[in-house]
């Protein structure tokens, strides 16, 4: 018997990379900020994918994208035993029970149906990840769908989201264009970049000064996006946003902070940072 | 309504939500939380950490810078943080220095009716 290690055919390559990427993920301190019990998961449907093929015990993932979607699966050995996903096609959906179902008999236009599903699911940036025990109880006739074959389905549908909207530009700078008519006056500071700024004339130096210290106070330099909105007693608000080493700050008033930061998960969603 | 209860169904109503914590950020403690069954004390501690962060003194000092140093100083109600993974709102409240209502929600989870119902329980609180 040769000791040598043969080169990995087709499919052991791409097992080889999801191994690789298991290891890797096994290897990292768990995200700053992160809730526990929670993982941050890259966009895509890949990377859920991955997890599905990181999965031997039986679990439930519940997956969570950037527009508040969530979407559950069951997984056992390495496949797929059941999914409950919003946004299947309303034949499909019976196919699968309403948007869920048991993928075990699914034939082929419900996994193409599902895998679109998915795919939509996955084009909205980052996920959050939760694994909790299983909450079926499944047969061990049920064999499930395997990883190889969702890629595969998969594959066929993933150009249909390539026109998935996308920011123009850096993230504060196409925030601030979609908030302006909300603020009274703003500063902002790109990495590398001189300070800019437009509005009440009487609070832009206080502005341009807290833009400097605002991270020594608040908890906004850690990695990925931050938004902070402290409001007053007297109906005044202070947003401070960052993004890697980009500031912006900006003062509004306090009515309008909830529609300010459903703009800033706009953007967040489209630009695919794993943000809020 | 007793604060447990106001806590639970905070935690139960608020869509998203993971923990709702009631502490006292100048004695830096949690007096009373509910949420969800994997959130240890720490987390309950971390919470009221970034509350006092972002409710405390520091914070009213950059309001301070803003808006000029007035007659009476800038008193943060309400801070909202959305982080990567989680969106917290911290709210004032009772009539004690320093109490302070947090709730922890879900990344993406919509803010649209939390901040009254926070102050709805504040008010209860009173």
């Amino acid at each position: 018997m040769s000791d040598a290690v043969s080169p990995p055919d087709g499919d052991g390559s791409a097992r080889l990379a999801s191994l690789t990427h298991m290891i890797g993920r096994l290897s990292r301190p768990p995200d700053p900020g992160s809730s526990p019990g929670l993982r941050s998961l890259p966009g895509g449907a890949g990377a859920l994918l991955d997890e599905v093929d990181a999965t031997v015990m039986a679990r439930r993932l519940l997956i969570r994208n950037q527009s508040g979607n969530e979407l559950a699966l069951e997984v056992r050995g390495r496949r797929l035993l059941w999914a409950d996903i919003a946004g299947l096609p309303e034949g499909r959906a019976d196919a699968l029970g309403a948007g869920r179902g048991t993928l075990t008999y699914a034939g082929a236009g419900d996994l193409e149906a599902f895998a679109a599903a998915l795919a939509a699911f996955c084009t909205d940036g980052g996920m959050t990840v939760r694994a909790t025990p299983p909450v079926r109880e499944s047969s061990l006739e049920e064999t499930g769908v395997s990883v190889a074959t969702l890629r595969h389905a998969l594959a066929g549908i993933q150009t249909q989201f390539d026109d998935t909207p996308t920011l123009e530009g850096p993230l504060l700078q196409v925030f601030l264009e979609r908030c302006a008519p909300l603020v009274r006056a703003w500063v902002a500071r790109p990495a590398g970049g001189s300070v800019t700024g437009d509005g009440a004339e009487d609070i832009l130096p206080g502005l341009g000064d807290i833009l400097i210290s605002a991270e020594d106070v608040l908890p906004i330099a850690q990695p990925g996006p931050h938004a902070i909105i402290l409001q007053t007693a007297g109906g005044d608000a202070l947003g401070v946003f960052a993004d890697n080493d980009d500031r912006l700050a900006m003062v509004l008033d306090a009515d309008d902070q909830e529609a300010v930061l459903s703009r800033w998960s706009g953007c967040l969603a489209m630009c695919g940072t794993g943000s809020t | 309504m007793t604060l447990v209860e106001q806590l639970t169904r905070l935690h139960r109503d608020i869509p998203g939500c993971r923990a709702a914590v009631f502490g006292d950020m100048e004695a830096g403690t949690v007096l009373r939380a509910c949420a969800d069954a994997d959130l240890r004390q720490e987390d309950h501690d971390a919470l009221l950490a970034e509350a006092s962060a972002c409710l405390g003194p520091g914070a009213e000092r950059l309001l301070a810078r803003v808006f000029g140093q007035g007659a009476t100083p800038h008193r943060l109600s309400q801070a909202i943080l959305a982080a990567p993974l989680q969106t917290c709102v911290f709210l004032r409240s009772g009539t004690t220095e320093g109490e302070v209502i947090c709730v922890s929600l879900d990344a993406g989870t919509t803010l649209e009716g939390v901040g009254a119902t926070l102050r709805e329980v504040a008010r209860a609180d009173e």
